[in-house]
């Protein structure tokens, strides 16, 4: 398959960079080398959806003679990440330094397992001036992080945004699941839940769903079904499985082999086969 | 001038949302009267900022095709600081808000503020620790600058006719003694920005771990045809001889200020649009 492109623009988290293994491990060089294509591997580990979209977009609005020639793959990664600017106010604790980057808070650093309402530190969590700070005012800024609801509406927009983009320029694209699946299960009449990436872990997430016409004014975050429909109905949106599930056991593999080694992030054999996966999804979806 | 639309479809903050007077203090009204459209005003009166204005609007328009492909969209963006959280308080109470930098850095940030309403106690008690989070003037017209893109893509991707022009404070920074800075809504207040006129694109996008503007894309930004950057809605009723525009609305248009303003927004399409559609 040939997509008379010379570029693959990749974007994602952790699962795009390159986890322990840097990009030449990470599934867009394979994917570059199944498709005859240059690389420009965007992925940032850590990073959201806000980031993963806005930052394609941004570079190919201003890089326009590369994205012209380019095929987008796109990455989602959990939708929970909410994209913030950290920015240490001087003096406000007194023996921090000034320090200002990006960063993406999610619930779980709050109210998962082993988070910090419960005293306890989450995994991954480091010592610097940014999660001291996280800590510290944790029990306030736990209001402003947790909506469910809201996180994933927000990556709704993405999506559109970056269907939007790629259409309107005639970029050839495919946006896939990397973690979590984004389209949420009805249970009952009127509870609806969103899956963690692990599809076999019993713990859910319940969202706000509303079936009522778009309300032009929302006071909360909430979701119209015919917006989940719009997005589960997206032609270049690939749900079928996320490549989270594809590492790990399941229907496509009946090991460990995809992952192991690599703290859950697919390790050079699963970046492979994923990339080989991707092609079969391209090749359907573009129809050649 | 007809634009052969049915609609209007208008978003925006209180300017649009017609703070204290209701539909006789918004542009909108008057805009939809002059072009002989049906409105479809969305603009909610109480500090909305860029993100929810757009995304609500291609939400809208996503959901309701069929009204969006016989419209004519006019968006009015808010002034830049604003961020949009979701706030999750006691007792199932979730309600959409903005947080500004206002707030942390000016010293009277918090004075009248209202502390019986149980979001600004949260607020007003977590202060030192949201300061951490919502103070950079950077990100916040960098996201901005993501809102405006998207909705042109979003209207130009779907061929519906749009403007967007500036409400408050006007969105193009400018340089000063080799530092960047942008206006807000006064023109004695100014923010310090930072900007990178990096040539390599691509090393600047694979370094960057903090907000940092690039000049290729504020010229991206002030090229766009159908965005109006100045004056701003704000300058056009408050920068005159006169408090004519907004006598009696707290800083916001009265019913004269909006329909002055229309008339100007009149002659943006007129020339935007060419006549020709």
């Amino acid at each position: 398959m040939k997509l008379n492109k010379k570029y693959l623009i990749a974007n994602g988290c952790s699962f795009t960079e390159g986890h322990n293994l840097g990009k030449d491990g990470a599934w867009p060089k394979f994917l570059g080398e199944e498709l005859g294509l240059e690389v420009i591997n965007l992925g940032k580990g850590g990073y959201g959806n806000e980031w993963i979209v806005q930052d394609t977009i941004s570079y190919a609005t201003i890089e326009s003679s590369i994205a012209k020639d380019s095929l987008f793959v796109i990455q989602l990664s959990e939708c929970l990440r909410h994209l913030v600017h950290f920015d240490l106010v001087p003096n406000t604790y007194g023996d921090l330094t000034e320090e200002s980057r990006y960063y993406n808070i999610t619930p779980g650093i709050f109210i998962g397992k082993g988070g910090l309402l419960h005293n306890e530190s989450p995994v991954g969590w480091h010592d610097d001036t940014l999660h001291k700070t996280i800590q510290k005012g944790s029990k306030y800024l736990v209001h402003f992080y947790c909506n469910i609801t809201f996180a994933l509406l927000k990556t709704y927009w993405n999506i559109i945004n970056l269907v939007n983009f790629c259409e309107n320029n005639d970029y050839p694209y495919l946006i896939y699941d990397g973690m979590n699946p984004h389209i949420p299960e009805k249970k009952g009449f009127s509870k609806w839940i969103l899956r963690n990436a692990d599809r076999l872990n019993e713990e859910v997430l319940q969202i706000n769903v509303g079936n009522i016409k778009f309300h032009a004014r929302p006071t909360s975050a909430k979701i119209q079904e015919d917006l989940i429909d719009y997005i589960k109905n997206l032609k270049y949106y690939y749900r079928d499985t996320t490549l989270w599930q594809f590492i790990h056991r399941g229907k496509y593999n009946e090991n460990d082999e995809y992952h192991k080694g690599n703290d859950d992030h697919p390790n050079e054999l699963g970046a492979k086969m994923w990339a080989k996966h991707l092609v079969g999804v391209l090749k359907e979806k573009f129809d050649e | 001038m007809k634009l052969n639309k049915k609609y209007l479809i208008a978003n925006g903050c209180s300017f649009t949302g017609g703070h204290k007077l209701g539909s006789k203090g918004s542009w909108a009204t008057y805009l939809a009267q002059d072009l002989d459209l049906d409105l479809i005003n969305l603009g909610v009166v109480g500090g909305s900022g860029n993100e929810i204005i757009t995304q609500n609007t291609i939400n809208y328009a996503t959901i309701e095709s069929s009204i969006a492909k016989d419209s004519l969209f006019v968006i009015q963006l808010s002034e830049c600081l604003r961020y949009l959280v979701n706030w999750d308080g006691p007792k199932d109470n979730s309600l959409y808000w903005h947080v500004s930098p206002k707030q942390f850095i000016k010293n009277d940030g918090f004075d009248n503020w209202d502390l019986s309403f149980p979001l600004n106690k949260a607020i007003y008690d977590g202060r030192k620790h949201l300061a951490q989070f919502y103070t950079n003037i950077t990100f916040s017209l960098i996201k901005t600058y993501w809102n405006i893109i998207n909705f042109v893509n979003f209207c130009e991707n779907n061929d519906y006719p749009y403007l967007i022009f500036d409400g408050i404070n006007n969105h193009i920074p400018y340089e000063e003694n080799e530092k960047w800075y942008l206006a807000g809504s006064n023109l004695s207040e100014k923010f310090e920005i930072k900007v990178s006129n990096e040539s390599n694109f691509k090393e600047f996008v694979a370094r960057r771990q903090s907000a940092i503007l690039h000049i290729n894309l504020i010229d991206y930004i002030k090229d766009l045809k159908y965005y109006h950057n100045s004056p701003t809605l704000y300058n056009f009723i408050v920068d005159r001889d006169n408090d004519d525009y907004y006598k009696g609305n707290q800083g916001h248009s009265n019913e004269l200020g909006a329909k002055m303003w229309v008339k100007y927004l009149v002659g943006v399409l007129k020339e935007k649009f060419d006549e020709t559609k």
